[in-house]
C-alpha cells in the first residue's frame, strides 16, 4: 500500500490548497492596494464590470468562506466515514480529478500570459474568476469523491 | 476487460461488499470490475483467482478483450 492510496494525504492538500485560496480571498478583501489594482471600467462589458464591482465592494470573502465550508464538510466526511486507504479503483478515480484540475492549470497559464501581454485590464478580475472556478471546483469534486467513495 | 467475477461472486452467494472485503477493495471496486469499467491490477486479478481457486485467465477473458 503506497502512501498516496492515504486519505490523509487528500485531506492535508485539500486543507493546503483551501487555505492558501481562502485567506487570499478573504484577506484581500477591501484591500486598498487590490482595489486600485482592479480595471476602472474600460470596457463596455456588464458582465466584466460587475463582477470588478463585486470584487471591489469585498465580497471575495463571502467565496473564502464558502471555500473553508466546503473543506471543513469534506474533512468531516472522511472522519466520520474513517476509511484507511483508498482502494486501486478509488485511486484511479482521484487521479483523473487531479489529471482534470492539473489540465485547467495547463490551460490558464498561457491564456493568463496572452492576456497580459495583449491588455492589461481586467487582468486581476480574470486571475479572481480562474483561481475560484479551478478551487471551487476541485473542492466540489473532491466533496462528491468523498461522499461517494 | 471481460470476465466472470459476477457469475463466481453469485454462484457462492456473496454480495459486492462481501467479495469486497475477502480481497481487500471496495464494493465499488468490484462493481467497477464486475461491469468491465475498471481493469484491475496484476495483484488483485491474482487475489481474485485465488479466491475463486482458478487461473486468473480462467477469471478474466483476455482473448475477447481489447488490449490497451
Amino acid at each position: 500500500m503506497t502512501r498516496s492510496s492515504s486519505p490523509y494525504i487528500h485531506a492535508a492538500f485539500i486543507s493546503i490548497i483551501s487555505l492558501f485560496y481562502a485567506a487570499i480571498f478573504i484577506f484581500t478583501s477591501n484591500h486598498s492596494e487590490l482595489n486600485s489594482m482592479l480595471a476602472n471600467g474600460t470596457l463596455q462589458s456588464t458582465i466584466w464590470n460587475g463582477w470588478s464591482t463585486f470584487i471591489k465592494a469585498g465580497n471575495m470573502r463571502f467565496f473564502g468562506y464558502l471555500i473553508l465550508l466546503l473543506t471543513i464538510a469534506i474533512l468531516l466526511t472522511m472522519f466520520i466515514k474513517k476509511q484507511r486507504h483508498y482502494d486501486e479503483y478509488q485511486l484511479s478515480i482521484f487521479i483523473k480529478l487531479l489529471l482534470v484540475a492539473g489540465i485547467i492549470s495547463i490551460i490558464m497559464l498561457p491564456l493568463i500570459l496572452f492576456m497580459l501581454l495583449s491588455d492589461r485590464n481586467y487582468l486581476v478580475e480574470t486571475l479572481f474568476l480562474f483561481a475560484l472556478i479551478q478551487n471551487l471546483g476541485l473542492l466540489t469534486t473532491s466533496f462528491f469523491y468523498v461522499v461517494k467513495y | 476487460m471481460k470476465n466472470s467475477v459476477k457469475v463466481r461472486r453469485l454462484q457462492m452467494g456473496l454480495s459486492q461488499s462481501e467479495l469486497g472485503e475477502k480481497v481487500n477493495v471496495s464494493r465499488q471496486a468490484i462493481n467497477a470490475i464486475e461491469n468491465n469499467k475498471f481493469d484491475p491490477s496484476i495483484w488483485l486479478a491474482y487475489d481474485l483467482a485465488t479466491f475463486f481457486s482458478c487461473a486468473i485467465e480462467e477469471l478474466f477473458n483476455f482473448e475477447e478483450s481489447e488490449r490497451k
